[in-house]
């Protein structure tokens, strides 16, 4: 027995499969496309309700002397990319439609005003935020041709640039930029300094990161409407990557990043889902089942407990919405993609995790395979230990479930564990918990 | 906070700060960021709070942010769902 370890938690996870694992599943995409019908609709429905009651939320938010980037803000253009990716679904049945155009109702006087187009004379950059609910609203045929004028001013304007921007922030520009123009993102579009162009691994990423490697994946392949493609980025390792990255964030319950990577592994894709994102998005389905939404990263049950009134409604949209919208929008591009498949080999399946005491997102995931995919298990047995720094833990590990891992996560994890050895040498006062 | 420390200080004084019981090199991450927010003055403390991160980063002390406690929102999905519907 191998331990994985989620914080404080120990969950005991067999090494070998037992002889009584589940066969593979090929999941329905029907039923898939059903449940994903009724996800978007569950997303605009509280998009909507968050943007009715915006105001008396933004009460209880800090307010911020920057009006390009106040939560309200982000809201507005978060729910305009919802409804801009919800617009692509092929085939849009009457529920969607009405939702999307209540969406559109709302968003016509929060995202255009004469408040914005003035602040993209004075600040172009602004353009990259307001852009995106412009071009939803585009996109639900609500043209607006004298805002449009003013945003292609400052968008094409040459001191969009003059900002200092992070690598997947520069392509956004250039994804608005297309978007708006109808025209494919340039094929040979500076990656320079991003994330993808380098070779990431969750043994030494940090959430941010997660960050920046599935915006870099959304904006390059237009959320999942292309295939990424590119001769400059080592497709196989980042589909390794994004895979080991899923199995570290299940087990942090983070549904947030994982619904993220799980378009980031849709664009990856080469016609299939791999084992372990159908497997992260069967866990996503079945909290969403349970719970009628999914939480953020930062809920507090708490906190909620502990408040009333519009204080208590402001704080669990404030908690929540985003996770909502990446899950709709996650659910938005399966229903684009109807020839995907989503299939999960006997081969794959058959890990067991034997403690009552393994994280909820993680045993939904395991409810809903049967059992948990043993590359998701050894992962997560590899990926603990290794980013605790518990060396002697990330051994074992190695040494029970190098077989079932990505070989990108064996390679660097002997590599963690021989720079540490390496620096043991030359430094053996070391703190005794990097020993 | 204020003061700029080399990397071996960062290491004696959280090395010091671990054996006598003040701090727990365990914690996560979310806890350390409200123990150091609830520190420090309105306004003007989250970039002290960043470069604590930062530096806490090099030395692996922090790897990973707190685990989400699903169980006890699960507990709680009827009312915050009517919060949201």
């Amino acid at each position: 027995m191998t331990e994985i370890r989620s914080n404080s938690r120990e969950v005991g996870v067999a090494a070998t499969p037992p002889t009584s694992s589940v066969g593979g599943m090929h999941i329905n995409r029907g039923a898939v496309n059903s449940i994903a019908r009724n996800r978007v609709d569950n997303a605009l429905a509280i998009a909507i309700k968050g943007l009715d009651n915006i105001d008396a939320h933004g009460k209880y938010w800090n307010a911020s002397d920057d009006p390009y980037q106040s939560l309200t803000e982000k809201i507005i253009v978060e729910t305009g990319l919802l409804a801009l990716i919800v617009t692509r679904i092929p085939e849009i049945n009457v529920s969607t439609a009405g939702l999307l155009n209540k969406i559109a109702d709302r968003l016509e006087s929060l995202a255009r005003s004469s408040e914005k187009a003035a602040l993209l004379v004075k600040y172009p950059h602004v353009a990259l935020p307001f852009g995106i609910a412009h071009l939803a609203l585009e996109e639900l045929q609500r043209p607006d041709p004298r805002f449009s004028s003013v945003l292609h001013r400052a968008l094409f304007s040459h001191q969009i640039d003059s900002m200092e921007r992070l690598p997947y922030r520069k392509l956004e520009v250039e994804w608005l930029r297309a978007a708006l123009t109808g025209e494919p993102l340039p094929p040979h579009v500076n990656l320079c300094g991003s994330i993808i162009s380098g070779y990431p691994h969750p043994l030494h990423m940090s959430i941010p990161d997660v960050y920046a490697l599935t915006h870099t994946l959304f904006y390059l392949s237009d959320f999942g409407r292309s295939s990424v493609q590119r001769e400059d980025v080592d497709l196989t390792w980042m589909r390794n990557c994004v895979d080991s990255c899923l199995a570290w964030q299940l087990f942090e319950q983070n549904v947030d990043t994982v619904g993220e990577l799980i378009i980031s592994a849709i664009a990856l894709s080469d016609g299939s889902l791999t084992a372990t994102s159908a497997a992260c998005w069967g866990g996503i389905e079945k909290l969403w089942d349970l719970m009628g939404f999914v939480p953020g990263p930062n809920f507090d049950a708490n906190h909620f407990g502990s408040i009333s009134g519009p204080e208590r409604d402001s704080y669990a949209f404030q908690n929540s919405y985003h996770t909502i919208f990446v899950a709709g929008i996650m659910n938005a591009i399966l229903l684009q993609k109807p020839s995907l498949e989503i299939a999960i080999d006997a081969d794959a399946l058959g890990a067991s995790v034997a403690s009552a005491d393994i994280p909820l997102l993680a045993e939904f995931a395991t409810k809903f395979c049967g059992s948990l995919p043993k590359k998701i298990v050894a992962e997560a047995a590899i990926l603990q230990p290794g980013r605790d720094a518990r060396y002697l833990d990330l051994q074992s590990a190695l040494d029970a479930h190098s077989s079932s891992a990505t070989p990108s996560t064996v390679i660097e994890a002997r590599n963690l564990l021989d720079r540490h050895l390496t620096m043991l040498q030359m430094y053996p006062d070391v703190f005794t918990k990097y020993r | 906070m204020a003061r700029r420390l080399a990397h071996h200080e960062i290491k004696r004084a959280v090395q010091s700060a671990a054996e006598a019981g003040a701090i727990n090199l365990d914690i996560p991450v979310r806890s350390l960021l409200d123990s150091i927010a609830s520190a420090l003055p309105e306004g003007g403390g989250t970039e002290e709070v960043g470069l604590h991160i930062l530096c806490c980063n090099e030395y692996a002390l922090i790897t990973h942010s707190g685990l989400s406690d699903l169980e006890a929102i699960v507990a709680q999905a009827s009312n915050i769902r009517s919060s949201l519907e």
